[in-house]
């Protein structure tokens, strides 16, 4: 199906890429006579080939990679440019052509008259392997448990489960084709036109439930993204201004996915359904413009609309014969959200030390769906109450003056202040306003270092009541839900660079973010974030860089509960320590026509949740994820033309993950699981291959 | 909808308004009084024999290697806009008859005025010479954005002088932005990342280098759009709609790497009940208990509240109000 959706798209691209010269301009070949200019219009690049192994299809390291399967693969790289002394150019470029991650461009035109482009690129991301499934038609939008199936209460009566799991692979392949054209109409105009299909096919997991029974299912994904960008510029000598225009129209093949319920369950539905994501299309239009009157003065904004439809046909309430039809109030949601984006930026210097510089914007989200009643089934059991849509719209808006001031040649001091006011519908809160503001301080006390400090404070309240949604069961009273709750935001940088010599430099990168949300006794409570970033790089000569790296970041959230729908009674605190060492060499011609390189990372992830509830104090098992990257390549040239080049690349990864480890299909009683396994290998793969250049 | 009378409004008001009186004042003040500088470089003159004056010293061999650009769009002397159909090397360089000059006996060499050791002009005049001519789409918002305003030059990222600039190599690219965001190219390597580590993502994907008036130099207007460039399913508009969804993508998922599945800030039960402890399995505490050898709880195992709640993105389906179907 990929390939017939493509056909009309290459043609297209196709066409494009051989038929620019009608609209090139011609323009003034006359240049300074320039005896020493090496100007290259040959046809140059190289062309590449070789054979890549690999020891294990291990997805955690196949994922992005491109490899499908362990073993041989022929895999080969094209980059050929030509450039002629007309500005005519053109060139073709291939990267893993053998491989599952494949890309290729072609370009063309003539520079400052016309470009042109067609990209292909294709992604796999692998998700799991030997994941356990009981349903045969995996990929399809209809799961069918076996014909002797024998259903039952939890997953301890599932007396056929043994025999009928099976393993699939869980994955998705991303297919993106690209073209464009883009042509000159004087110094002043420009015109651009660019089209993408982006093409995903494949499995993700997905939970389908019947009251307080589920089971994991393999959902099908076949969907593809139109997307067409046009635009005109038009570019004088103090302003400028572009108009553009983006279409993105979602086409999903799939309407629903429809499985077999495995578990006898009151009310006895046979099958259940959920509704795929629906087609959808979203069309904006864009004015962009900058003005730059003087040196000293400068604004650039932009304004866009933008409209938001979703038609899909919705599909029947239930499928449960024994309910059988429930009305609808209408046969699709007719949805039309309307957006508008407007940002506005002015920078001017007000004195030769001084910079000011103001922003707005404006955000809206202004949501016109129809609000009905619906009359709910129940995971397709019973019939319950009637609910009525919340179609959710926002407003948000806001501004920030700033001002950097030059206090000496060496240091610099910035200020600001902001603003910022939200406004929503069909939320608990109708509006939170928000003060910002910020302190930095840039300098070089030295010849040899630089330093950065920033302040940062947030202030954020909720303008009115705080009013949970009627809900039934309802929300706890004292719950804030933390993208609405009263908050304040202390943040602290610092960072630094020491140049001990032209060769030798270290660096400093930290960061202390603290989120805290005092007003929230249920909910996220308090969230931090540390970081620190440590390198250092060396670089003797053009022909040697050499580079280390340690970073350590710490992210906690503390999170409150009650499960006496009143105070707080439980605690619970979730931290995350992420350890990342790293380090690399490049050398050319330290040996003769040898290029050598290694790149090294080894990222060691911890993570502990606790909590602390009024009968005890527990820990889970911590969380662990260890990574070893290595990656290892020589290229060896011949002679001026020929080279090889030898590729090595050593994985190791390790991971503890309470959350599946130890979770076999029917280790919970009312959840029939998939049986993943957290991932632990060690992994080789290497490639050769021989490059000719020309 | 809207509340209006708030006292922190009113108070915000009067400042913004002052705030726009002194802006304007300044501006009209200061336009004036620096309007000598522009001046600076008016004394300089070309060399006579151009590129051929400056390819006599510097050349392949040199400290920084040049004939590279030969190879490049810079070099095209058949489009009219490229340094080398007008001063050549000086184009970009800056007028070079002083820097190239005959020299008396242990007389130090003048600077070149642009790119080079010591450059007589600012790294903001330098900037000017690359957005003289690369001014068209993004670039436009360069002023008084992040880059602009933290010094970064044009050459701090770009190398004009070799057949392939890296930065705009997509494979490439992240090796270049990682000098200075190296915190946000080492989450790549964590459980779960975005495909940055293997090329096949560039940070242009998402981001705007050259300036942008968005949110963290996002290329499109909102984060959420810049999400659903890729992930148009998410974007709906859904019949039943999970608010936080389309009010900001990251108020759930950590969009450079997480140490947690599907990019997620943290693991559910705890991050659905960040926000949600209605009466009933949402409020209870998922503890040890709840693991495998006591409870086995749903609750917690697997994917957690996902187990049921698969459809946390919104749901089209009629009865899907609890994001199950």
């Amino acid at each position: 199906m990929l390939a017939l959706k493509s056909q009309w798209i290459l043609s297209f691209g196709v066409a494009l890429a051989i038929s620019p010269a009608a609209v090139m301009a011609e323009t003034d070949d006359a240049t300074e006579e320039c005896e020493a200019c090496a100007f290259d219009w040959e046809p140059r690049g190289y062309v590449e080939a070789g054979v890549l192994w690999l020891e294990d299809d291990e997805p955690d390291f196949t994922n992005y990679r491109g490899f499908d399967r362990d073993g041989l693969f022929l895999n080969g790289a094209i980059d050929v440019i030509e450039r002629n002394e007309d500005g005519t150019y053109w060139s073709l470029q291939g990267q893993n052509l053998g491989l599952g991650s494949r890309s290729a461009a072609i370009r063309g035109g003539r520079q400052g008259a016309v470009d042109y482009f067609l990209d292909y690129q294709e992604l796999n991301h692998d998700l799991y392997d030997s994941t356990k499934t009981v349903f045969s038609g995996v990929g399809s939008e209809r799961l069918e448990l076996p014909a002797n199936w024998v259903r039952g209460d939890t997953t301890k009566d599932l007396t056929r489960l043994d025999v009928a799991l099976r393993n699939i692979d869980i994955e998705l392949e991303r297919k993106t084709l690209a073209t464009g054209l883009r042509f000159f109409q004087g110094e002043n105009w420009d015109y651009n036109f660019q089209y993408t299909a982006d093409e995903r096919d494949g499995t993700r997991l997905m939970g389908g439930s019947f009251l307080l029974r589920s089971v994991i299912l393999p959902e099908p994904v076949d969907d593809i993204t139109h997307r067409f960008d046009l635009s005109v510029g038009y570019l004088a000598k103090l302003w400028q201004l572009r108009l553009a225009y983006h279409g993105s129209f979602y086409d999903n093949d799939n309407e629903s996915l429809t499985w077999d319920n495995p578990f006898t369950v009151p009310g006895d539905a046979p099958r259940g359904r959920s509704a795929a994501a629906p087609d959808n299309s979203f069309n904006r239009l864009m004015l962009s413009g900058a003005f730059r009157p003087t040196r000293w003065l400068s604004g650039s904004g932009h304004i866009a609309v933008g409209r938001l439809e979703q038609d899909e046909s919705f599909i029947p309430a239930t499928i449960n014969p024994d309910i059988g039809p429930v009305g609808l109030p209408r046969q699709n949601l007719d949805a039309e959200v309307n957006t508008l984006n407007a940002r506005l930026r002015l920078t001017g210097n007000a004195t030769r030390r001084l910079t000011l510089k103001a922003e707005g914007f404006f955000d809206e989200r202004d949501n016109d769906t129809p609000v009905d009643n619906y009359r709910q089934v129940d995971t397709d059991l019973f019939l319950a109450e009637l609910r009525e849509n919340r179609p959710y719209s926002f407003e948000k808006s806001g501004g920030e003056l700033s001002a950097d001031y030059r206090l000496t040649s060496n240091t610099d001091l910035s200020t600001g202040y902001g603003i910022e006011r939200s406004e929503f519908t069909f939320q608990e809160v109708d509006a939170t306003d928000t003060d910002l503001y910020f302190g930095e301080l840039r300098t070089r006390p030295g010849e040899r270092v630089e330093l950065r400090l920033r302040l940062g404070w947030e202030d954020r309240d909720i303008d009115g009541d705080y009013d949970p949604l009627e809900a039934v069961p309802p929300e706890n009273p004292l719950l804030r839900k933390f993208n609405l709750a009263d908050r304040d935001r202390r943040e602290i940088r610092i960072a630094g660079n020491y140049y001990a010599s032209e060769q030798l430099s270290f660096g400093l990168n930290s960061v202390y973010a603290d989120d805290d949300y005092h007003n929230s006794a249920i909910g996220l409570t308090e969230a931090r974030d540390r970081m620190v970033t440590l390198d250092a790089s060396w670089s003797p000569g053009q022909n040697l860089n050499a580079y280390v790296y340690f970073t350590r970041q710490n992210i906690e959230s503390d999170i409150a509960g009650s499960e006496s729908f009143g105070r707080p009674d439980w605690f619970a605190q979730h931290d995350d320590t992420i350890n990342t060492f790293g380090g690399g060499v490049q050398a050319r011609e330290i040996i003769p026509h040898l290029e050598l390189g290694v790149d090294l990372a080894y990222t060691r992830s911890r993570g502990n949740i606790s909590v602390d509830s009024r009968t005890s104090d527990q820990k889970f098992p911590q969380l662990k994820a260890d990574r070893v990257s290595t990656r290892i390549y020589g290229e060896y040239s011949v002679s001026d033309r020929w080279s090889y080049r030898l590729d090595y690349w050593l994985e190791h990864y390790e991971q503890e993950d309470f959350f599946i480890d130890g979770v076999a299909p029917d280790t919970t009683d009312n959840v029939l699981t998939t049986g993943r396994v957290s991932p632990d290998y060690v992994i080789h793969a290497a490639g050769i291959s021989a490059r000719y250049r020309f | 909808m809207i509340r209006t009378g708030d006292r922190k409004q009113s108070y915000r008001s009067r400042l913004i308004l002052a705030g726009v009186i002194v802006l304007v004042g300044w501006f009209a003040g200061g336009i004036d009084g620096m309007a000598q500088d522009q001046g600076d470089s008016s004394t300089l003159e070309y060399t006579a024999e151009g590129a051929d004056a400056c390819l006599a010293c510097h050349d392949e061999n040199g400290e920084v290697p040049v004939m590279d650009i030969f190879k490049t769009p810079h070099a095209v002397p058949g489009d009219a806009r490229t340094p080398f159909a007008q001063h050549q090397c000086e184009s970009c360089h800056g007028p070079g008859a002083e820097h190239g000059k005959r020299l008396r006996f242990n007389q130090e060499r003048p600077p070149i005025p642009a790119f080079g050791d010591n450059a007589l002009w600012s790294k903001q005049k330098q900037n000017g010479i690359c957005l003289d001519c690369h001014q068209r789409d993004q670039r436009m918002h360069w002023d008084g954005g992040t880059h602009e305003r933290q010094d970064v030059a044009c050459m701090d990222c770009h190398q004009v002088h070799v057949s392939e600039d890296p930065v705009t190599v997509a494979r490439r690219e992240a090796e270049v932005c990682s000098d200075c965001h190296r915190d946000v190219q080492v989450e790549s390597h964590q459980m779960s990342s975005h495909p940055m580590r293997f090329g096949d993502m560039a940070c242009s994907d998402c981001h705007q280098p050259h300036g942008s008036l968005n949110t963290a130099m996002l290329k499109e207007p909102t984060l959420n759009d810049s999400c659903y460039s890729c992930h148009a399913d998410k974007r709906g508009p859904f019949l039943w709609e999970h608010a936080p969804v389309a009010d900001d993508c990251t108020n759930c998922h950590s969009p450079h790497g997480s140490n947690h599945p599907a990019l997620l800030k943290q693991r559910p039960p705890l991050l659905c009940q960040s926000c949600h402890s209605r009466i009933g399995h949402p409020s209870i505490s998922r503890t040890p208990d709840d693991l495998p050898g006591g409870r086995a709880s749903a609750f917690l195992l697997g994917g957690s509240c996902l187990n049921c709640h698969s459809k946390v993105h919104g749901s089209n389906h009629p009865s899907g109000a609890n994001l199950s179907r």
